[in-house]
């Protein structure tokens, strides 16, 4: 290893944010964007229903199918998201299992969060808790 | 002009008013009393003789002539009964009632990346350049250069893997940002056939009432009124306000189509129907023809709108792999690698 200890721990530091931050927000968000977007069939009769009521126009299938393909997207990519962070954590943890002056310090730094000087102000998860992926079929 | 709502209950009310207006001038004006007559005599013989009557349902009166005053009112009234359908039959919701629904893909697409070119919204649709994006959220495309950044350090043939991926889900976001910014587009021109549906319905009723109106009591001379169907306008109005409002949201990927551009190649026609005639009768029919024309018209665009959703659902099944980018599985790799494969092995390693 090229580095050790706190110096080690500054550049885990660095894929901690990755894992504990960045990925997991956006996860968070493509699940906002997932949950939002399924929500829209509550409007569906009233932008689709025919005129007079009887059944639903031309447009409705096959823009509703590509509705949901987009809220699966948006699904899948949060839980992509999620499991990137699963990994990127997963290196942080070997290598500071292998390095206990490294791991000390990374611990310590991110005991309650992350550490201001590791990640921009605008690097942060949305408040609140992430929506659950809506998937499956339609 | 203005874009008013009109509910079922409008609508009912405007076809009782055609329907009132056909009846009072049907008795009034001389020519058409006279055509009534004969058609009521026609009617009561068939019915008496057992054939299909002219009028739904008609039935010879039990007393007096079928073409005395008080008989003939009432085989008008069953004449004309199913107008107000005619008009219930556009009855929709309120479109504005679904401009939610076309913002939160417009939302969508703002957090996935904002669009900074576009300053002001136009009037009528749905907001799609100030619309905001989720709560709270900082931008998708901020956040893979800030990732990147914290792998400066970093090597391997997985942290390379993790970079290339950051670089394709980049080009995934413009793409998906395009997708819902699509889907908004496409809803909000739904929205629109509704709106100038309306319109358009509202106007050919209160035309008809008017040209009803002004048909003379003695002399029969043909009375006209123009009106133009707005709903053949509906997609290039919306497709418009996205040309000259909004630039910005059109992004200029590869191989990908918006729905603006796919909607932009179509056109406009302008569409015009006449409610015209020098007696009762032929007011109605025109009234007819111009709601057929308008349910035709109406359907030209619908499919119009298909016909690009179709194209929509075909571009993404070309880029499917480029809209939604699974992780390489050189980076997945490292998720149970253990730190010697990561650092000795060269996988994910600090420079």
């Amino acid at each position: 290893m090229a580095l050790s200890g706190y110096q080690l721990a500054a550049d885990l530091s660095e894929l901690m944010a990755i894992g504990k931050v960045d990925l997991p927000a956006l996860g968070a968000t493509y699940a906002g964007l997932n949950h939002a977007v399924n929500t829209t069939t509550d409007h569906d009769t009233a932008a689709f229903s025919m005129p007079g009521g009887a059944g639903m126009s031309a447009a409705y299938q096959s823009w509703s199918d590509l509705r949901y393909e987009l809220r699966n997207i948006f699904g899948t990519t949060a839980n992509n998201m999620q499991t990137a962070a699963t990994v990127m954590i997963h290196v942080v943890e070997a290598y500071a299992a292998s390095d206990q002056g490294a791991a000390d310090s990374l611990h310590a730094a991110w005991k309650d969060g992350p550490p201001v000087n590791a990640v921009d102000k605008d690097e942060k998860i949305p408040p609140g808790d992430a929506p659950e992926v809506v998937a499956g079929n339609w | 002009m203005g874009y008013t709502y009109r509910s079922i209950d409008d609508l009912q009310k405007l076809g009782e008013r055609v329907r009132d207006a056909a009846v009072k001038m049907t008795m009034k004006q001389e020519e058409s009393y006279a055509a009534a007559q004969v058609e009521a005599n026609n009617d009561a013989t068939r019915s008496q003789t057992g054939q299909l009557t002219q009028v739904p349902g008609y039935e010879a009166p039990a007393s007096g002539r079928p073409d005395d005053d008080g008989n003939l009112r009432g085989y008008v009234e069953q004449s004309y009964a199913g107008v107000p359908a005619m008009f219930t039959a556009f009855s929709v919701p309120n479109p504005d009632d679904c401009i939610p629904m076309a913002n939160t893909f417009y939302s969508a697409a703002v957090t996935i990346e904002p669009s900074l070119e576009v300053t002001h919204q136009g009037d009528k649709f749905s907001a799609p350049l100030l619309t905001p994006g989720a709560n709270g959220a900082t931008p998708v495309g901020e956040m893979f250069g800030f990732m990147s950044l914290h792998m400066k350090n970093w090597d391997g043939d997985a942290a390379k893997a993790f970079e290339r991926y950051l670089t394709k889900l980049g080009l995934a976001a413009k793409l998906q940002r395009e997708f819902a910014t699509s889907m908004g587009v496409t809803l909000d021109a739904q929205l629109e056939i509704r709106r100038r549906m309306l319109t358009d319905v509202w106007e050919i009723g209160e035309k008809t009432i008017k040209v009803l109106e002004s048909l003379d009591g003695w002399c029969t001379s043909k009375q006209s009124a123009q009106t133009t169907l707005t709903v053949a306008g509906a997609i290039a109005a919306v497709v418009f306000v996205f040309a000259t409002e909004g630039a910005g949201i059109a992004v200029a990927v590869e191989g990908i189509q918006s729905a603006a551009t796919i909607l932009g190649a179509g056109g406009q026609e302008k569409t015009e129907a006449e409610i015209s005639g020098a007696t009762v009768p032929p007011v109605i029919t025109s009234m007819v023809n111009a709601l057929t024309k308008l349910r035709k018209t109406i359907d030209a665009q619908e499919q119009e709108l298909v016909s690009c959703i179709q194209q929509l659902a075909a571009t993404l099944r070309v880029n499917f792999d480029r809209v939604l980018v699974e992780a390489p599985s050189d980076f997945v790799n490292a998720g149970t690698a253990s730190v010697d494969t990561l650092d000795k092995g060269r996988q994910f390693y600090d420079r």
